[in-house]
């Protein structure tokens, strides 16, 4: 009776353990997975686990205040001469005694249960003398405390007095325009030029004549800054460069500054000359605040303007105006995408009937091997005269491989990087895996021989056999 | 982050348990001979298919469709699925007399 007893249990309690035992390989691999993946879960996860205690840690502080101080106002008048606001300026010191202050004008409330020890009164008039007065409130006794009342007079005009606009080409090829003697001059045939100019933002128009004439648009930065780099070599020689910096607010507030340089000769400039010779280039001459002869808008139409390594990019260029003369004429234009260093990783040029309105949209192929980062996209019109040229930015991202759901990815690099992890982690399971296939089989034989050996019992062959009752 | 992680750990589940389910399967066509043998080798088929697009499903790489390919391994497992249940099916009605063995 106990045999049979333990002939019952033992395989129950067995494919229990075994039920834990797949469970618990489970639950772990699940674990060291998410932990692989994201390595700030586990930290996490620690935490909570063995550093909730000491987040049991309640601190408690109390502080008895005293009845609140009488303030000391000063009233000040002030003039925005760049907004024109004219302003009254209230301030006092600050008092711990006090939670809330109140400011009466002319005996009148003016703002009540301020928080700070300071305020600004916009709601004033020229020429006019006003009273202000302010309490304190605070929890303890007596409760309040009211200032003296201070007077101000407000100034007999307030005016917008606005700078002139101005922009200057602090450096050219590297070096600063006033390290140069004389005429500046680098051998570089594509030189960077930058400055600032005093508009934030601003719209900034760059030409350069008059062999290589060129026009380019972009915008400055919110500090003014502005930087540029010619998309292809200039010819060798003294040029003229402007540049323009215009208002985005009020077109009509614009200047510009120029600067002579030249482009020396190279030993090598025997071989870039017949590439130069290969790019239609301008040769006219480029006056200061000149019109295009075209104005144009180009796009990064691609999803959030990402493209992944490898995929076009889809451009869209939109003419918005064209001068007559060169309405409903085939222009050349080039396509660049440019790197961050403004070099051209590739170059495509289409030949493109040029009229008001027309939308032009194309594809440009990235090579594979394009390193992630932010790229430009360039569109230069190249007239006989003048280049125009147009830029938006896109960003190129590393080749996604595996998704892992949520839209989360894990790219090339990444796997690379953690290559030995990986094959590791794919090791355990695979072998894990065998494991499971290998014991199947065993198990599999193992009961092919039982069901034949009490098959064989069952038909009197091994009935006095030793063993063969299990 | 957390939603990502508990996608993930959905994702190699049912990766896992499929894989288990082949595994299992395997072992049930090494027992069992003729019609029942047939109908898990189908069933192993069917297991095998879904495994697979599971496995595509985490591909990312732009220049693979993995969503079509995963949607023709996902039929393919479903009919894999239907041919081991006719067959199971048909083995059963036979035991239980109501179809002649041979009479298909």
């Amino acid at each position: 009776m106990q045999n049979k007893k333990k002939h019952i249990r033992s395989p129950r309690l067995r494919k229990l353990l075994k039920l834990h035992t797949v469970i618990t390989a489970i639950s772990l691999g699940v674990y060291f997975l998410a932990a692989f993946f994201d390595p700030g879960f586990l930290s996490y996860d620690l935490r909570q686990k063995y550093h909730a205690l000491a987040d049991d840690t309640i601190a408690i502080t109390a502080t008895v205040l005293g009845p609140p101080e009488q303030p000391v106002v000063t009233a000040t008048a002030e003039c925005n001469v760049n907004t024109g606001v004219l302003s009254v300026l209230v301030d006092w010191a600050d008092d711990t005694n006090t939670s809330t202050y109140d400011i009466d004008r002319d005996s009148l409330p003016l703002v009540t249960g301020l928080l700070a020890s300071a305020y600004s009164d916009t709601n004033v008039v020229v020429g006019t003398t006003y009273e202000y007065a302010v309490t304190a409130n605070g929890p303890m006794g007596p409760g309040f405390a009211a200032s003296s009342p201070v007077t101000v007079t407000m100034p007999a005009e307030c005016v917008i007095t606005a700078t002139a606009p101005s922009v200057n080409i602090m450096s050219f090829g590297g070096r600063g325009v006033g390290s140069y003697d004389g005429t500046p001059s680098v051998s570089d045939r594509r030189p960077v030029f930058s400055g600032t100019t005093n508009m934030p933002d601003a719209i900034i128009q760059v030409a350069i004549g008059p062999v290589n004439s060129l026009i380019a648009s972009f915008v400055a930065n919110a500090n003014g800054y502005w930087e540029w780099k010619p998309p292809f070599g200039l010819s060798t020689g003294t040029q003229t460069f402007t540049v323009t910096a215009i208002d985005p607010d009020d077109a009509t507030r614009q200047t510009s500054a120029s600067l002579k340089f030249g482009i020396k000769k190279r030993d090598d400039d025997a071989n870039d000359s017949k590439q130069e010779a290969a790019l239609p280039t301008g040769s006219g001459t480029i006056q200061p605040g000149q019109r295009s002869p075209v104005d144009f808008s180009l796009a990064v139409e691609n999803p959030d303007k990402k493209v992944w390594q490898g995929e076009p990019v889809d451009l869209f260029l939109l003419i918005e105006s064209i001068s007559l003369q060169y309405n409903n004429a085939n222009i050349p234009i080039r396509f660049s995408i440019v790197d961050a260093k403004g070099d051209a990783v590739i170059s495509v040029m289409h030949e493109e009937l040029l009229r008001k309105g027309r939308e032009i949209r194309r594809v440009l192929e990235t090579p594979s091997y394009i390193a992630a980062g932010t790229y430009s996209l360039r569109a230069e019109i190249l007239f006989d005269q003048v280049n125009v040229s147009r830029a938006d930015t896109f960003l190129v991202t590393e080749l996604p491989l595996i998704s892992i759901g949520g839209g989360a990815f894990i790219t090339y690099a990444e796997i690379i990087r953690n290559l030995g992890w990986i094959t590791l982690t794919l090791l355990v399971l695979l072998l894990l895996w065998l494991f499971l296939f290998v014991r199947e089989y065993g198990m599999s034989l193992h009961a092919v021989r039982h069901i034949t050996e009490q098959q064989l019992k069952k038909a009197g062959f091994l009935t006095k056999r030793k063993g063969v009752a299990r | 982050m957390t939603m990502k992680i508990l996608l993930l750990g959905m994702d190699s589940m049912t990766l896992a348990i499929l894989l288990l389910v082949l595994v299992f399967s395997v072992g049930i066509v090494w027992r069992v001979e003729k019609e029942l043998d047939l109908s898990y080798k189908f069933f192993v088929m069917a297991a095998g298919c879904l495994v697979l697009a599971e496995l595509i499903g985490f591909s990312a790489y732009p220049g693979f469709d993995a969503a079509t390919w995963g949607a023709g391994l996902r039929m393919g497992g479903a009919v894999f699925l239907l041919v081991s249940v006719i067959l199971m099916r048909d083995l059963l009605r036979k035991l239980d007399g109501e179809k002649e063995p041979g009479n298909q």
